[in-house]
């Protein structure tokens, strides 16, 4: 299972997330366990990602606005061609698991990469 | 984890980019393209000079580099530090931050006033690279 605060991976008999303290008990997800709409996410977020990854659009999408501000700040700055960076993005939301997604980047909240 | 091989293929990408305009003069060389939206508009973008800065900067000309785009190396040392602490890009703050600079430097850029027509992008003046004066 995994901690829902920070996402770490939780051995199932402790009580605390090693990483950021947060009870585990009932904070932590059970195994094998995902919101539904995961996969939904997952894939609406990288083909963002990839279509109009320069604007930030897929942060937005996942609720980093902050980060999606810098990515189109980059964008503007560099005569698009750092809007690359975007389409990379998506492509590797593209090719993680589900879980891996919802571990990283909905629960860990990972803003980079 | 970030996959392998797209790790690769961007360091990849930006080494031979970094490469490219290490060694070709921007503005005089075909393989860098002009600014597009410069070509259209005939205004600058936050991004005008960006080459030549990165060329200067490249060759140790720091002076330089600030006159083509200020925002260079400030940009760069601010992508280290947030790829570094990714943490501080969720701030609701630093995202706005950032844009509104770059923003009020597109603008500020553009102004023909005495003060802000220095942050134009300036060819600068051709110290190392200038070839000698021709001898007939």
């Amino acid at each position: 299972m995994f901690c829902k605060n920070c996402g770490q991976e939780l051995s199932s008999d402790i009580k605390f997330c090693p990483n950021c303290g947060a009870p585990a008990g009932t904070n932590a997800l059970p195994d094998g366990v995902l919101p539904a709409d995961v996969a939904n996410k997952k894939m609406t977020a990288g083909i963002l990602g990839i279509l109009l990854g320069g604007w930030g659009i897929h942060k937005f999408y996942l609720g980093m606005t902050s980060t999606g501000l810098i990515m189109l700040a980059l964008t503007l700055c560099s005569c698009g061609v750092l809007g690359i960076l975007g389409f990379i993005e998506g492509i590797i939301y593209l090719t993680k698991t589900d879980e891996a997604f919802y571990r990283e980047y909905i629960v860990g909240r990972r803003q980079w990469f | 984890m970030i996959p392998i091989g797209i790790a690769a293929g961007v360091v990849l990408l930006l080494l031979a980019a970094v490469t490219a305009i290490y060694y070709a003069e921007p503005g005089k060389s075909r393989f860098l393209p002009p600014c597009l939206f410069l070509e259209a508009t005939h205004l600058y973008c936050p991004g005008c000079g960006n080459t030549r800065a990165l060329h200067a900067l490249l060759h140790g000309e720091l002076l330089a580099s600030l006159r083509c785009n200020i925002l260079l190396l400030p940009g760069v040392l601010t992508a280290i530090v947030l790829l570094w602490k990714p943490k501080l890009s969720m701030r609701k703050g630093v995202g706005l931050g950032i844009l509104a600079i770059v923003l009020g430097f597109a603008i500020l850029r553009n102004l023909p006033m005495e003060p802000f027509c220095k942050l134009a992008p300036h060819s600068s003046p051709q110290t190392t690279d200038a070839p000698a004066p021709r001898q007939n």
